[in-house]
């Protein structure tokens, strides 16, 4: 591929004390595509994800983004690249209702006099028309976050997390605990998004997960990635093997 | 050999309060006079246990993950209902069962309409609280109400004094003891531990939540009565304000001992010293000469530091 | 098209307020008159600025229970401050400034120690009142000095309301604007609803905690100041049981005790309800005291109903 990856991490190198969690991985995502991040638990898949966003830094390695040596202090800066974590557990509040929980921190306000206030008119409509447009469909902004099923919750803070400038979505385990139905809806927002641009990388410890939308499928084991493919160039079982330690490949 | 004796003893989430409790002790023992006589420190057992008895259920209760704000009402139903029924010439013994059993009602009121609606705790024994002490100040302010010169052996026995100790404190440290061994060493203790950690898989675990959660509401309110019985052989007059903030009170002893606030983890031999440092307090600051409008302000600065403690130590561990 | 009314818990407030108001139109003789109407306002003033600094401080999560400590501090200060002659203007920013420092303080203990807030201000709740009966020696301060500031704060401009009461309503007034359409008031509703949740999406989580810390103490004593100026005196008694009352209040108008949601129209008619219920059992020839018990069991019986709405609720969704 010719094109310059958007983040491009090279031999990353953490220590949990005296535990190496990652022993040298180098990770890389271009723009517009799924990646599959796979592995058993304690692989290293949520310290790579870490490092990405920020939350600690790297003992050893760089990082570049779209080409540039960067330091990802915190996780602000992160989301300031456009990474945009979407978590495990839900990540909205079940005390406010949908567009409240869309625009929650970035809320729009209309000067009134001295005061800001909320426009609740615009948030209405963006948090609409965002959700349509990877195609959620919702009644009414205003109805309680409680009243949307758990695919379609997951789905509102995908779309919320795409809306707000995202150019990586990164998802740990997206589809875990949603029925088969639910977990093809979200998997099909996902493809949406993609379209648009935006790259997503999904966390998972089970390839069943993401083999129908990956492009590119990387596996962790106990810190180091022994395995990265495209999806073309394997079948599920082949990784499950992989992910056993059953099969090594060079 | 010493040092397992320490490790052992940080060990315990009750290390936080019985250290702040020996270095108070040791602080009034050295500075204030007369402190460390057998009269002080009978009159700081004798200060401590009516609250202490409360504070035996309230323990349980809260280790079930569940609140009591009306003891202190029950407290005062307690005393009402005991010193009205010797009044009216009933049989003393009689008049000491229905004053507890008035309190274990209003328990199962509680317990019953918390559990069986699923509504907090919070809010129904706030309105109980309202409820008994409006309805003891309708029925109570009349008169004068007063056990003056009536003699009873088993008023005696309940709270006479004994040596320098009023029983009182013997009726406290056998509850605190039984209660221990509750809730250490039964399937019992460890389904109320199991109840107020995580309700759902005590559930799942073949518990019946409910049932549990009345039962720890009904010994809240008896011992909150028993407690009041014991205040009134001990004072032998009734007046309607026994027992306001005492829940507070009681909420402060326990989690000054390390029960949790949220649930899940109770200790009654943390309760025991939270209430002793709390009575103890207070006489040493008598014995001190502070002023006792000043007592107050002294606890509520101690508490906040005193729970400071408690969670930096539980984070270490 | 179907008309559909939602039932929020504000207008289950309202819908309790009008019972109770057209019960006692109906059956309290004189009930309803402009005095009895400005009556029940009048009691419910200082008492509702208060409450809603309460319910700021519950929607984000955290309770409150040394409002009614610095509500007598706040009384305490102005008057004191004033009998020695300060300006009562600067009296005025003393006790401001003091409300400012005391709702920092608990919001900062509270934060950075991670004792939950109830503890934190049961303690400071105890200080503030010891560090106000020691300063000033238990003793009710009257006084005599005259000024603007005391006599509009405690004056009323239209018969028979006092000032505090359009006070009152104005402070309702801007809160709701902030609680519904501002950003703080989406942050602090997420803040008390799911506080890792509220972090992760960047919002400065302790920050707004302590604001509402602020607010709520300023109010508080503000109210002090109020009191101070209608009845020319202090009482160091005041405030005592506020904070439970003010917590009632809030959850009878319909904010949840555990957090992120809240409703100032609601906690309006929550007071309304307390002082209606006082006034009119007055106006009935009823003895006061079955008031408590009264506040109690409506309490209960809001809860209850509020549960079985919610319930519904769940189910059809």
């Amino acid at each position: 591929m010719s094109q310059v990856p958007i983040i491009e991490l090279k031999n990353i190198r953490k220590f949990y004390g005296k535990i190496e969690a990652l022993k040298g991985v180098d990770f890389l995502i271009y723009p517009g595509e799924i990646v599959g991040l796979v592995g058993d638990n304690g692989a290293g898949k949520s310290t790579l994800v870490k490092i990405m966003m920020g939350v600690f830094p790297p003992d050893a390695g760089e990082i570049f983004v779209e080409g540039k040596k960067v330091n990802l202090r915190s996780p602000s800066e992160s989301r300031k690249f456009g990474f945009e974590p979407v978590y495990q557990e839900t990540d909205l509040i079940s005390q406010l209702n949908i567009w409240r929980n869309f625009f929650l921190g970035k809320e729009i306000t209309k000067k009134f006099f001295i005061a800001k206030f909320l426009d609740k008119k615009k948030m209405r409509d963006i948090t609409s028309k965002a959700l349509d447009n990877i195609g959620i469909k919702i009644k009414n902004p205003d109805s309680d976050i409680m009243a949307l099923s758990g695919g379609e919750r997951r789905s509102v803070s995908i779309g919320r997390a795409w809306h707000f400038g995202g150019k990586i979505l990164i998802l740990d385990e997206p589809v875990t605990g949603l029925s088969v139905k639910e977990t093809e809806k979200v998997l099909e927002y996902l493809k949406k998004i993609k379209k648009t641009g935006c790259s997503v990388v999904i966390i998972t410890h089970n390839i069943y997960h993401v083999y129908d939308v990956a492009d590119r499928i990387a596996i962790l084991d106990r810190g180091t990635k022994v395995a990265e493919m495209r999806k073309e160039d394997c079948t599920p079982e082949e990784i499950m093997d992989i992910i056993r330690g059953k099969k090594k490949i060079v | 050999m010493r040092m397992s004796v320490l490790t052992w003893l940080k060990s315990k989430p009750e290390f936080g309060t019985f250290a702040s409790f020996l270095c108070i002790f040791i602080f009034f023992g050295v500075f204030a006079p007369r402190f460390l006589t057998i009269e002080s420190i009978g009159s700081m057992l004798n200060m401590a246990v009516e609250l202490g008895i409360v504070v035996v259920g309230v323990t349980l209760l809260m280790t079930g993950g569940e609140f009591d704000l009306s003891v202190g009402s029950v407290f005062a139903l307690g005393n009402f209902v005991f010193i009205y029924l010797i009044l009216q010439n009933f049989p003393i013994f009689l008049g000491f069962i229905l004053a507890i059993a008035s309190g274990v009602i209003i328990g199962i009121i509680n317990g019953w309409i918390t559990t069986r609606f699923a509504v907090p705790s919070f809010i129904v024994t706030l309105g109980m609280l309202w409820a008994i002490r409006g309805f003891l100040l309708f029925l109570a302010t009349k008169q004068w109400w007063t056990l003056y010169g009536i003699q009873s052996t088993f008023l005696d026995v309940l709270n006479g004094k004994t040596f320098i100790f009023y029983n009182a404190v013997f009726w406290f440290l056998v509850l605190v003891v039984i209660g221990h061994i509750v809730l250490e060493n039964t399937r019992f203790g460890n389904q109320i531990r199991a109840c107020g950690g995580d309700k759902l898989n005590a559930r799942f675990m073949g518990i019946n939540v409910n049932k549990l959660k009345i039962f720890t509401f009904m010994l809240t309110g008896g011992l909150a009565a028993f407690a009041g019985t014991t205040n009134l052989s001990r004072f032998r007059y009734f007046h309607w304000y026994l027992g306001v903030g005492m829940e507070l009170e009681a909420v402060a002893a326990v989690v000054l001992g390390g029960t949790l606030l949220t649930g899940g983890y109770g200790t009654l031999i943390g309760s025991l010293i939270g209430v002793l440092l709390l009575s103890m307090l207070r006489n040493g600051m008598i014995l001190l000469g502070i002023p006792g409008y000043w007592y107050q302000a002294i606890i509520g600065a101690f508490f906040i530091i005193a729970m400071a403690l408690n969670i930096k130590l539980r984070a270490k561990r | 098209m179907s008309l559909r009314i939602k039932i929020t818990p504000e207008l289950g407030s309202l819908i309790s307020f009008l019972c109770i108001f057209i019960f006692f139109g109906v059956f309290a003789p004189r009930f309803l008159t402009i005095e009895s109407i400005g009556s029940m306002l009048n009691m419910a003033a200082e008492f509702g600025i208060v409450v809603v600094g309460v319910t700021l401080l519950m929607t984000g999560g955290e309770f409150d229970l040394s409002v009614g400590s610095v509500f007598a501090l706040g009384s305490f200060i102005f008057v004191s401050a004033i009998s020695n002659g300060v300006n009562p203007y600067l009296a005025f920013v003393f006790v401001i400034l003091s409300g400012i420092m005391i709702g920092l303080l608990n919001g900062l203990i509270t934060v950075k120690t991670g004792i939950p807030s109830f503890l934190t201000t049961l303690g400071t709740m105890l200080f503030w009142r010891g560090v106000m009966l020691g300063l000033s020696g238990g003793q009710t301060i009257p006084f005599q000095i005259k000024s603007r500031l005391i006599e509009n704060a405690g004056g009323r401009f239209v018969d028979p309301f006092l000032n505090s009461v359009w006070i009152f309503l104005v402070t309702v007034l801007i809160f709701h604007l902030i609680f519904e359409h501002s950003r703080y008031g989406n942050w602090l509703r997420a803040s008390g609803g799911n506080k890792i949740v509220g972090e992760l999406m960047g919002l400065p989580v302790n920050k707004t905690k302590i604001q509402a810390f602020i607010v709520c103490s300023v109010l508080a004593s503000f109210a002090g100041f109020l009191d101070a100026c209608r009845l020319k005196t202090f009482n160091p008694l005041l405030g005592q049981g506020m904070e439970l009352e003010a917590i009632a209040a809030s959850v009878l108008g319909g904010t949840s005790l555990l957090g992120g949601y809240g409703t100032l129209i609601g906690s309006l008619f929550g007071v309304l309800i307390i002082s209606a219920l006082r006034v009119g059992l007055v106006m009935m020839g009823m003895t006061v005291y079955i008031y408590f018990s009264l506040v109690g069991v409506i309490l209960i019986a809001a809860i209850l109903i509020k549960h079985r709405f919610s319930v519904k609720f769940i189910k059809g969704a």
